[in-house]
């Protein structure tokens, strides 16, 4: 009686364990489900970024939203470019690498490259 | 006794009443399990299990340095589920509030007596947040892709569109459709009684394979200065249209094909089939002057006569053949070098003569006129050539000065890079190379050399020609400040429809290339009838300059020439401190 007792309890043990495994399966599913969606939900965000910074740098946007706020942005023309005539190689990078002549830290920024500068439009 | 008897009848009823219902239980459950087990087996399995197709990623199309010009984006659409609302006008009237459509067709579509209506698709985050916020019972969504083309109008002509099932439409869409669509997944799996999925019963799955991404040789910044320059230039002449290729003549790649008039990829549908078209590679016309190349370089290879030979430019007008040939001013007599600098007809025609037809042909075919060029886009037409065995009289009198004959923008960009490539034809290549996400290189496209079409000595004595078109010639206005820049102008008649040339309807167009004597950019710039003015030299020169003077400035090319009023100015003023070392190029502020 004792032995068939005990047969009992181990297989109703054993039988809850499995049920418990299954359950806990069946949650973790629904936990991983859920993560994954969140992962999604995540990257569909990251490509929706990718394209608005891909769209803020379009040349032409840079244009347009320089061109609201008045600013022009020129290549130096030909008389604000000075050659020297010994022949020597310009020093690097290219036509503005005068390490001398480097401008205040804050002004930099109102730069677009090294080889064009802001004004305002004359018609302003 | 007798009740002892009745409680056995009414037991023996009863136990066979349950005994009849138990065999009646297991006839049932037996005739299940036997002969309805697999139809019902089949009920629970649709039931339960459910295929998810699994859409691939379409593979993004980028220019030269990494940056995107056309990508996918997942974005929300909105479905109803009709049965399960309620107060189907007060659903309609926030949906209106929300998505600003027409009220009346979201009422009609919620009023649709189905499970699955769609009320709009493909919208933007913060209207798919609004309606979210909602909480309505019977509203749902589901993700699909929708193609985004960030720079807009940019390279347009070129990326092309795809359709709304994400199926290349034009341009690099269409022809590289198969390498970026991708490979749809699926995955087999047990559903709850919720509908939601059950990851641990998932049964099979096979996973979708992502588009690849095909990288293009152009750059976006040039890309967006040949456009701007092309436009402004076909607005200023008020051209009907236009078209403008930069080409590296070393390795063939494009760098910039632009058209114009242009169109915004994110709404192709709102624009004309006609705005559409790929010029550059889908468009004939006569060259005119700017073929002159051809014959002269045909001329020099085949050493017919030097540079320094000298023709009777007849003052602009000479009869030959049974008709008059013009100049657009009169010659006296002329070095063939000053004929092409001047772009006499009569003068290049003598000189043509004198090579004779069969040998022009063949420099004109060894140029890759009158076949495709092999870029690899969709539309790309052969050309016109026609065979010396064709040729009527006045032929010879006609193609050396690029008319009887028709190109493409490209196939002229070709030839103008073969010069500057000491004579080197080289393939023009569009597509650098496709790799998959994980940016292994599924194919790759090398530079590819065709044929060397004239010696270097030749390319170089052509190169020195052209170079007095620009200094010295009617190709003044595409000189590039503090380059030596090389070229040809053309000015064409348009071919009327009754074989007639037009008076009014011209072509104009410019081929060149700096710095001349090694040359980094090959620029083509073509404008399709211009008016008032009309000359090659006056219409696209100037688009060329601004072109190439924008792209050497870009690429931090420093200047090789010294401008003389610059000389002028560095003795009159005095130097900055800062720049006063002689070793030093710099630039003096304003």
């Amino acid at each position: 009686m004792a032995k068939f007792i005990s047969v009992m309890i181990c297989t109703t043990l054993a039988g809850l364990l499995c049920v418990y495994g299954e359950v806990e399966a069946v949650k973790i599913g629904y936990e991983i489900r859920k993560q994954q969606e969140t992962k999604m939900q995540a990257l569909d965000r990251a490509r929706a970024l990718k394209y608005n910074i891909a769209s803020l740098k379009a040349p032409k946007n840079l244009e347009r939203r320089l061109l609201a706020q008045r600013i022009v942005l020129e290549s130096p023309k030909s008389w604000q470019t000075l050659v020297l005539s010994n022949g020597t190689e310009a020093k690097k990078p290219g036509l503005l690498g005068v390490s001398s002549n480097r401008q205040p830290f804050f002004t930099r920024f109102f730069v677009g490259t090294a080889q064009a500068e802001a004004k305002e439009s004359p018609n302003r | 006794m007798v009740q002892t008897k009745l409680s056995k009848t009414r037991l023996f009823v009863v136990f066979s009443l349950f005994l009849l219902a138990l065999f009646c239980l297991l006839a049932r459950l037996a005739f299940l399990q036997i002969f309805n087990s697999s139809s019902l087996s089949l009920k629970q399995q649709n039931q339960s299990r459910a295929i998810i197709e699994m859409q691939p990623a379409r593979g993004r199309i980028l220019e030269r340095n990494g940056r995107e010009l056309a990508l996918d984006v997942r974005l929300d659409s909105l479905y109803a589920v009709s049965r399960e609302i309620k107060d189907k006008e007060k659903v309609a009237d926030k949906l209106y509030r929300i998505l600003g459509t027409n009220r009346a067709e979201i009422l009609e579509r919620l009023n649709r007596d189905k499970l699955f209506v769609w009320i709009a698709r493909k919208l933007s985050a913060a209207k798919s947040q609004a309606v979210q916020r909602l909480k309505e019972e019977g509203l749902g969504f589901v993700k699909e892709s929708l193609r985004m083309y960030p720079k807009g109008e940019t390279a347009c002509h070129l990326v092309g569109f795809t359709d709304v099932d994400n199926d290349g439409l034009e341009g690099v869409e269409l022809h590289y459709n198969s390498f970026l669509k991708g490979v749809p997944g699926w995955r087999l799996a047990q559903r709850d009684a919720k509908q939601r999925e059950l990851i641990s019963k998932e049964i099979e799955m096979v996973p979708p394979v992502d588009g690849y991404n095909v990288h293009l040789t152009i750059d976006e910044v040039i890309q967006s200065l040949t456009e701007k320059e092309l436009a402004e230039t076909c607005k200023k002449f008020n051209a009907a249209g236009g078209s403008a290729i930069v080409m590296n003549p070393k390795t063939g790649d494009i760098l910039a094909m632009a058209n114009y008039p242009l169109y915004d990829l994110n709404h192709s549908k709102n624009s004309t089939p006609e705005s559409r078209r790929n010029r550059a590679i889908t468009d004939l016309f006569e060259p005119g002057s700017v073929f002159k190349v051809i014959t002269l370089s045909a001329i020099l290879e085949n050493k017919t006569f030097s540079l320094d030979e000298k023709f009777n430019c007849e003052n602009g007008s000479w009869a030959v053949a049974g008709k008059v040939l013009h100049d657009h001013t009169g010659h006296g007599v002329m070095s063939f070098r000053e004929i092409i600098e001047k772009s006499s007809n009569i003068g290049t025609v003598k000189g043509a003569m004198r090579l004779g037809g069969n040998k022009l042909y063949k420099t004109i075919r060894a140029f890759g006129f009158g076949e495709r060029s092999g870029i690899g886009l969709a539309g790309e037409i052969n050309g016109l050539v026609p065979n010396p065995r064709t040729w009527s009289r006045s032929s010879i009198i006609n193609i050396p000065i690029g008319q009887g004959v028709a190109v493409t923008p490209l196939q002229l960009t070709a030839a103008a890079a073969a010069i500057a490539n000491d004579g080197i034809l080289m393939k023009p290549r569009i597509i650098t190379h496709i790799d998959d996400q994980e940016g292994r290189v599924i194919k790759s496209f090398q530079p590819e050399a065709v044929r060397q079409v004239i010696s270097k000595a030749t390319s170089l004595q052509v190169r020195s020609v052209l170079e007095g078109v620009v200094s010295h010639g009617t190709g003044k206005k595409a000189a590039v400040p503090g380059f030596k820049a090389a070229g040809k102008t053309g000015t064409a008649q348009k071919l009327l429809p009754n074989g007639a040339y037009s008076h009014d309807q011209f072509f104009a167009s410019f081929v060149g290339f700096v710095p001349y004597d090694e040359p980094k950019v090959v620029v083509v710039v073509s404008v399709d009838q211009p008016h008032p003015v009309y000359y090659g030299g006056d219409v696209a020169a100037p688009a060329f300059s601004r072109i190439a003077a924008g792209i050497l400035a870009y690429w931090r090319i420093s200047q090789n020439m010294v401008p003389p009023e610059v000389v002028k100015a560095a003795v009159k003023k005095p130097l900055d401190r800062s720049v006063e070392t002689k070793s030093q190029i710099g630039v003096v502020g304003q």
